[in-house]
């Protein structure tokens, strides 16, 4: 009797045709992309057909709406800088302790309850953290440095410091997580204890996921924008110290785009404006992506 | 003719009915094995028998694993090794391992070979440099690494990464050296290598090592442990376990009947 080994011609077809919707289901994601990025390129390059490219990069006063309007985006870049840096230098520190713990020291049912707890946080809406944030943290920052209002950068770093955590604590852990056991072995047999095995060999083994969370706390912290519209005061001037209100790019889009009339200096320069955001957040990622990829 | 018959002398490491249970599995059943100084003893058996669980055990590698519990004592140069006095940095700088696999840290060569010394002593750096020309000189790596001391550890090739991990034991000066299958990730010329490098260090150190390989067992070792099933079956001179071993179970393994 004949055996027949090739498959029926419907198997082929089924086959051609999930190939090819799953190959479109990739490309579809990178055509939008790139189209948000054209879209972006075109409202907001119009601007500098109207408005010196230098005044927009290097002006040091955003007040869209005098005449004429100037549209110096230091301030803002400063606002964003000065709530990620302050972000950063408190959610690094805390996270790397975080994730230290949780991978090295925590018994076995509390990493589990720790890690758990620690990626809830990212489940919570911006805007909610902004608020709670906006009626606990505003008033308490207020009362503790005696300043007209608790509406500063400092505030907002302190929230967007809590947004970063969860990337930053849980790349961490994996990345310590990652550290061959040979090597916390190799350490203790040499009669390492155990802090002596985490910051001589785990910390540099996993030091370029360590970056690589960094930097994505970073673009998470940078990218914000409800919660520290919420917290920051959003006042335009160029800040000289974390205990007065700025505002950040992010923020001056949200705020502003309702009242830009379309098509106007105004609208194409918030374009403008989410052009440097899209690139700063490009450069971030790229960084992050580039320690990643070091990591063997 | 030597040791065999002079019972007075202690060995450097002493094992005293000695239990250990992964929870309620029982890996070591009442061992009792003493091992001779600047000699080489071999522990060979089937996997799972327990060898490299003992091992583990005399510098107490086991204690990071869950649910691990022991009975009976380990002794090194008669002090104790389980106990509530006992300093566990102390005693692993007297006693080192070295691994299945080679596990330099990611550091250069140079950092790999003081990473103890850096750990435990304050030493000056012309102090650090000779110790690490000393050690690297002693598992035969200074003439091919001498000019390549910050190099990455981990871009060596296997067996002098293998010998790597050895010179950073021998730069802390320990007494022994343990060693778990050795040469089970290296290919054979670099095994034999690996062998002459044993019989060398030898002169200066008691070294233990784990194997599943009876003729390497048989070429490095001055003793050979038989172990099935966490029993120690047999335990004598190398010479005497490979030629007239007098438990049946020892001649059905090493003559390969079973195992």
């Amino acid at each position: 009797m004949e055996v027949k080994f090739s498959r029926p011609a419907h198997h082929r077809w089924i086959e051609f045709a999930v190939e090819k919707a799953i190959f479109g289901a990739g490309i579809i994601s990178i055509i939008f992309v790139a189209l948000i990025f054209l879209f972006l390129l075109k409202e907001g390059l119009v601007l500098f057909r109207h408005y010196p490219f230098t005044n927009f990069f290097f002006g040091i006063q955003w007040s869209p709406i005098s005449e004429p309007p100037r549209l110096g985006i230091v301030p803002l870049i400063l606002g964003s800088l000065a709530v990620t840096l302050g972000a950063v230098v408190m959610a690094v520190p805390l996270g790397v302790c975080a994730a230290i713990y949780i991978a090295e020291i925590a018994p076995g049912w509390l990493k589990d309850i720790l890690k758990g707890t620690v990626e809830f946080l990212a489940a919570i809406p911006s805007i909610v953290l902004g608020f709670i944030g906006l009626v606990t943290l505003v008033p308490m920052v207020k009362n503790i440095f005696h300043i007209p209002t608790g509406l500063t950068a400092f505030s907002g770093s302190i929230m967007l410091a809590f947004m970063a955590m969860p990337t930053i604590v849980s790349m961490m852990e994996d990345s310590l997580r990652a550290v061959p056991r040979a090597y916390r072995e190799g350490a203790l047999a040499l009669g390492a204890t155990r802090w002596q095995t985490i910051y001589r060999v785990l910390i540099p083994a996993a030091s370029s996921g360590i970056l690589a969370a960094v930097m994505l706390g970073i673009g998470r912290v940078i990218g914000e924008t409800m919660a520290v519209m919420m917290i920051t005061g959003n006042s335009a001037r160029l800040p000289t110290t974390l205990l007065e209100p700025v505002r950040t790019m992010t923020a001056t889009i949200a705020a502003e785009m309702g009242e830009a009339v379309q098509g106007s200096t105004h609208y194409s320069s918030l374009f403008a404006i989410g052009i440097v955001l899209f690139i700063i957040t490009f450069l971030i990622n790229l960084t992050a992506s580039a320690f990643i990829k070091r990591r063997k | 003719m030597r040791k065999e018959e002079d019972p007075k002398k202690p060995g450097a490491i002493r094992v005293e009915n000695f239990n250990l249970y992964y929870g309620n599995f029982q890996a070591l059943k009442q061992v009792n094995l003493e091992f001779q100084h600047r000699e080489v003893t071999a522990i060979i058996g089937p996997s799972g028998c327990g060898k490299s669980t003992l091992l583990r055990s005399i510098n107490r590698m086991n204690d990071y694993m869950d649910q691990v519990r022991t009975e009976g004592q380990i002794y090194h140069e008669n002090r104790p090794v389980y106990g509530p006095g006992v300093d566990l940095v102390e005693h692993r700088k007297k006693v080192g391992m070295v691994f299945q696999r080679p596990n330099p840290f990611p550091l250069t060569v140079y950092e790999n070979v003081i990473f103890g010394c850096r750990l435990h002593l304050e030493l000056s750096r012309s102090e650090l440099d000779s110790r690490v020309e000393k050690s690297l000189m002693s598992v035969g790596l200074w003439e091919v690494l001498a000019d390549h001391l910050d190099q990455d550890a981990l871009s060596l090739p296997n067996e002098q990464q293998q010998r790597l991990c050895i010179a950073r034991l021998v730069a802390m000066n320990p007494d022994v050296l343990l060693m778990d299958e050795p040469c089970s990730a290296l290919d054979p010329i670099a095994t034999q290598r690996i062998e002459e490098l044993i019989h060398e260090l030898k002169k200066d150190y008691t070294i233990i090592i784990v194997t599943h390989n009876m003729a390497q067992a048989a070429r490095v070792s001055d003793w050979t442990a038989y172990f099935y099933l966490g029993n120690l079956i047999e335990f004598g001179r190398t010479e005497k376990i490979f030629t007239r071993p007098e438990k049946k179970e020892t001649e059905d393994y090493i003559t390969g009947r079973f195992g």
